[in-house]
């Protein structure tokens, strides 16, 4: 049913879909403790879990945006406290340069967050989910990659 | 075309040199070719093959992609004729342990500029002379002083676009890929055993020729290659739809240049930028 | 050994010890001033004289200064020996009249009268001229920094040209000698003589450079605060090393990094307060009479700076109203921490019961938020406060704390009876937040352990793994891992070394298997992968033929060095490497489910 409302072109009928990839130790406990908290945040956000945000591959947010996410995040721990010593470290210096790339290619900056939230921040992990959602509900549904998908490519 | 006597003399008695006394099993260089609009690359294994090298102004190809090839390397110690845009991309070979540095012997050949206009990478060359080659034939050539505005100009341009009018543009660019990885294939730096576009478990990038694929294609090989890049052009070069693939390869290098003070393949020592980090790096837009 | 007997006692000392030595081996008391035993003796001030009956020349010497020798028969307390003490006493207390050791020293020898004429004014101070301090010094601190200056009547103890000059250390080595309490180093000092704070006693009294860090530290030996001690400062004194009966002293100990290999850590490193002083009303820093909880517990200890007497420290009187203010900056959402600190309640309700038993008639009163005696007997014991010690309870919190003459005036709500309350104290004792220890942060990050934004740290699981942390063989004990009280961090301590006993007492290690894999058939072997693992876990293996060729030179992970965590595979363009647990397919499985 979700297949069939991202790929209308209603928007009354859309939900946006955010892919979240999150490292183990920060982001993810800190979205665990959201839970156990009862911090409320919307459901529009799909979470997959990775050791350390030093583990993502640029490809893993193109191929997001293919399925047909309308934002993607990448969340780590804060500079400095990453389980892993330096992988956030690394993480920083490849995903802004893969923002730049976006943007010079026109795929909207907009569409791909970058963020810190540690085991701790089950507060800001709510609040950050809230911000963004509300943020993709006013870009509305990621067309530049949806259309691509219209375009005469059999799924 | 005009074949520059001062080089090429030298370059063909070293190279005999090199192979009569045995120092190298094969000379890589370029050749003569009356009808061809560039001057081809020569492999001379045989000192009287040496004749037939030659340096002028139509030598755009970077040979040093041929020094990550297998069956070249077969043949024994390597000697290769450089220019000081291909001895950046030498340095970065080195650097990512492709070939040793005891293995190849570099002739260097300073180099006013190829191509009549001269090509657009020639034009803000800052490495006409090149430095730390083992022989270098011919005399040294005045090297202009050149900015960083005139180094990344061909991605100002783009960069000035709003975002919508660069979607137009590199989509409608981007659409032309047949996917014939002909820019791969020139890349000295694209050595991969196997490329990421053949490793079908999990299917990363799709293979046929449309536009969502071409797009992850040339994001991963745009990606790849930023921080290593030496901005040879060759892709660009070899591409048969005139993609402008050098733009993207000049808007990574500039931001490697700009957030961590990095210009590849000018030395064999330095750190790749995604292989290292400093705990100060810039922050901005990180939520 | 020399032989030799006092008073008629046989004793035995080294060869070079003096009669003194000998007279304090024999348990014979024998009065000194002028002698301290870290200086060399000068036999200055002739208050220590003895009498050599026999084997020696016969006669009066001063016994600090006269080396005992074999075969003396010595006399402490002959009429000769006593006849010349009164004359020198009655001397010193001519030259010193006002000197209440001098005093002291002259109605112990029955003196009463003097015959000569007392001096008064210039030449009349407590000064001996015994030069106890000039020796010292000169010859202990190495300064120099004191001399004696004039001839006959006009000799006082003086700096060269009687300038202040910073030859002068201000270490106060001369006043700490000096045996008449006459000399004041501030008279000589270009700077201002600042005694050490006693770290331990929240700064209420002063240390020595050489001290003790606290009662029952363990080990229970002196350390030397080299910043502050003169043989550091000068290379002069030594007068500890001196001194020492074991020699244990060395002053070319230095700190040193002990390096071990340990299968685990437990952090322990407990908690600090919050400075109270950043809430501007409630007065502390600018009323003495304001003090922390740490400090009150400090001035009501039997060790600590006042030996348990407890009185206020701007008049020295007991105080005979106090009020504890709770929750300083707990429970506080805007400029402070909005956690509950969770000891005050219990150790406020303590401090109000030692409270009476210093000041039987002093009354206690307490503002608190609510009363957490959430524990074992813990609710029993805050009632018993109040019936039992009449300590009057307030539910509401304070607004200002000022002085009126030499009352504190608290001025606070009472929200039960719903009135605004005044209260004139006497002294104020306020229980700031608990905060982790400075410095947690670094160390936090080099055990990659994290930690909340008041830098606790964090457990693996708040409610199932409360002791472990998230990196394996890292566990937490105590108030770093949030407040707690003593039964709690007991309990969590002994949890720790359970946990990591368990974790050693094996000779094989299980490990998680989700470490990083080479796929060796399309490795570049680049090592890119190599420059981005934190572990040094990837090197390189050399892949070769049956007949030993080198074919290619690929990476090699060591599993007992990967964590795990991926950035090789993240930056191996050949994704030649893969995460067990996190393989490109199962990650591309992921995003695609998400989509269905």
């Amino acid at each position: 049913m979700i297949q069939q409302a991202s790929d209308s072109t209603d928007n009354s009928k859309w939900q946006p879909r955010i892919v979240a990839f999150l490292c183990n130790w920060c982001s993810y406990a800190g979205a665990d403790l959201a839970g156990m908290s009862r911090f409320a945040y919307p459901a529009a956000i799909k979470i997959v879990r990775l050791p350390c945000s030093g583990r993502v591959d640029p490809m893993f947010i193109i191929k997001s945006f293919e399925q047909g996410a309308d934002l993607v995040l990448v969340s780590g721990c804060h500079p400095g406290d990453c389980h892993y010593t330096s992988g956030n470290y690394h993480a920083r210096r490849k995903l802004l340069a893969f923002r730049e790339l976006m943007t010079f290619l026109g795929i909207d900056p907009r569409r791909f967050k970058i963020s810190w939230v540690s085991a701790a921040e089950g507060a800001k992990w709510s609040s950050l989910v809230k911000e963004i959602t509300a943020e993709v509900i006013a870009l509305g549904p990621f067309e530049n990659y949806s259309k691509l998908r219209a375009g005469g490519i059999a799924e | 075309m005009s074949t520059n006597t001062a080089i090429t003399e030298p370059l063909q008695r070293a190279a005999a040199e090199l192979l009569s006394e045995g120092k190298v099993a094969v000379v890589i260089g370029y050749g003569m070719d009356g009808d061809s609009s560039f001057s081809p690359p020569l492999f001379a294994r045989e000192p009287q093959e040496a004749e037939r090298l030659v340096f002028d102004d139509r030598c755009f190809g970077n040979l040093s992609v041929y020094l990550s090839k297998d069956h070249i390397r077969r043949m024994g110690k390597i000697g290769i004729v450089v220019k000081g845009c291909d001895l950046r991309a030498v340095n970065v070979l080195l650097r990512e342990h492709v070939v040793k540095r005891e293995d190849v012997v570099l002739i260097g050949v300073p180099c006013a500029g190829q191509g009549d206009p001269l090509l657009g990478k020639c034009s803000v060359c800052e490495q006409r002379n090149p430095q730390g080659c083992d022989i270098v034939v011919g005399d040294p050539v005045e090297q202009p002083q050149i900015d960083a505005a005139q180094r990344y100009s061909e991605a100002a341009d783009i960069d000035a676009k709003s975002i919508e009018e660069r979607w137009e543009f590199w989509s409608g660019q981007l659409s032309k890929c047949i996917r014939c990885y002909a820019c791969r294939n020139v890349c000295p730096l694209c050595y991969c055993k196997r490329c990421i576009t053949e490793k079908t478990v999990p299917q990363w990038i799709e293979t046929s020729a449309h536009l969502r694929g071409n797009i992850a294609w040339n994001v991963a090989r745009a990606f790849h290659l930023t921080g290593r890049c030496v901005n040879c052009g060759e892709c660009e070069r070899a591409c048969p739809m005139d993609i402008p693939l050098g733009a993207i390869n000049q808007k990574m290098a500039q931001l490697m240049d700009e957030r961590y003070d990095f210009q590849s393949g000018l030395s064999s020592e330095d750190k790749a930028p995604f292989t290292t980090f400093n705990v100060d790096d810039p922050e901005t837009g990180i939520l | 050994m020399i032989k030799l007997t006092i008073d008629g006692q046989q004793v035995e000392v080294e060869p070079g010890r003096t009669i003194l030595d000998a007279a304090k081996l024999a348990g014979r008391e024998i009065p000194t001033l002028c002698h301290h035993p870290a200086v060399p003796p000068a036999g200055a001030c002739r208050i220590c004289v003895v009498e050599i009956v026999a084997g020696g020349r016969p006669g009066l010497v001063p016994s600090c200064a006269y080396p005992a020798q074999d075969g003396m028969e010595i006399q402490t307390c002959s009429e000769r020996v006593l006849q010349s003490r009164r004359m020198t006493l009655q001397l010193l207390l001519a030259r010193s009249p006002g000197s209440e050791v001098i005093q002291e020293m002259a109605a112990e020898h029955g003196i009463k009268e003097i015959p000569f004429p007392k001096q008064t004014g210039e030449s009349g101070d407590d000064c001996i001229m015994c030069g106890l301090c000039v020796r010292l010094c000169q010859q202990i601190v190495g300064a120099s920094a004191i001399c004696f200056d004039g001839r006959g009547p006009d000799r006082k103890v003086s700096t060269p040209y009687a300038d202040r000059s910073d030859v002068c250390l201000g270490c106060g080595a001369c006043a700490f000698v000096c045996p008449t309490g006459a000399i004041d180093p501030a008279e000589y000092c270009p700077n201002p003589i600042e005694k050490i704070p006693n770290e331990f006693n929240c700064g209420l009294d002063s240390r020595t450079p050489i001290h003790l860090p606290f009662p029952q530290a363990v080990p229970n030996k002196p350390l030397i605060d080299r910043e502050n001690c003169i043989r550091f400062k000068t290379g002069g004194c030594g007068a500890c090393a001196d001194i020492c009966p074991a020699g244990a002293i060395n002053y070319d100990m230095t700190d040193e990094f002990v390096e071990e290999d340990v299968g685990a850590i437990i952090v322990a490193t407990g908690y600090e307060i919050m400075d109270p002083s950043v809430y501007e009303e409630y007065g502390y820093g600018r009323y003495p009479d304001v003090v922390t909880s740490l400090e009150f517990e400090r001035m009501v200890s039997a060790s600590g700076p006042s030996n348990g007497e407890l009185t206020r420290l701007s008049n020295g009187k007991p105080p005979k109203s106090i009020v504890f203010l709770q929750c300083i900056g707990s429970r506080r959402e805007k400029n402070g921490k909005p956690y509950c600190s969770k000891i005050c309640c219990m150790y406020t309700a303590k401090h109000t019961i030692l409270y009476k038993h210093k000041v039987h008639d002093g009354q206690a009163f307490v503002f608190f938020m609510d009363v957490r005696a959430g524990g074992k007997n813990y609710d029993q014991f805050v009632r018993r406060v109040v019936k039992e010690k009449q300590a009057t309870y307030l539910r509401g919190r304070v607004s200002k704390v000022y002085a009126r003459g030499d009352k504190l005036m608290v001025r606070g709500a009472d929200t039960l009876s719903g009135t605004q309350i005044e209260i004139a104290a006497e002294m104020v004792v306020l229980a700031p937040a608990l905060v982790p220890s400075s410095g947690i942060r670094d160390l936090s990050q080099k055990l990659r352990v994290g930690y909340d934004e008041h830098g606790f740290l964090l457990e693996a699981h708040p409610k199932l793994r409360p002791v472990d942390t998230n990196t394996a063989g890292v566990f937490l004990a105590g108030a770093c891992h949030s407040p707690k009280d003593i039964p709690e961090s007991v309990a969590q301590a002994g949890a720790a070394a359970s946990k990591a006993l368990g974790l050693i007492c094996h000779t094989r290690l299980s490990r998680e298997p989700t470490i990083g894999i080479v796929d060796e058939s399309s490795c570049n072997g680049c090592f890119e992968c190599e420059g981005v693992c934190a572990y040094g876990a990837i090197g390189p293996r050399e892949l070769t033929d049956k007949k030993g060729n080198l074919l290619a030179t690929v990476a090699f992970i060591n599993e007992g060095l990967c964590q795990g965590c991926g950035a090789c595979a993240a930056t191996c363009r050949s994704k030649s490497i893969e995460v067990q647990g996190y393989r490109d397919d199962q990650l591309f499985a992921a995003i695609n489910a998400i989509h269905r």
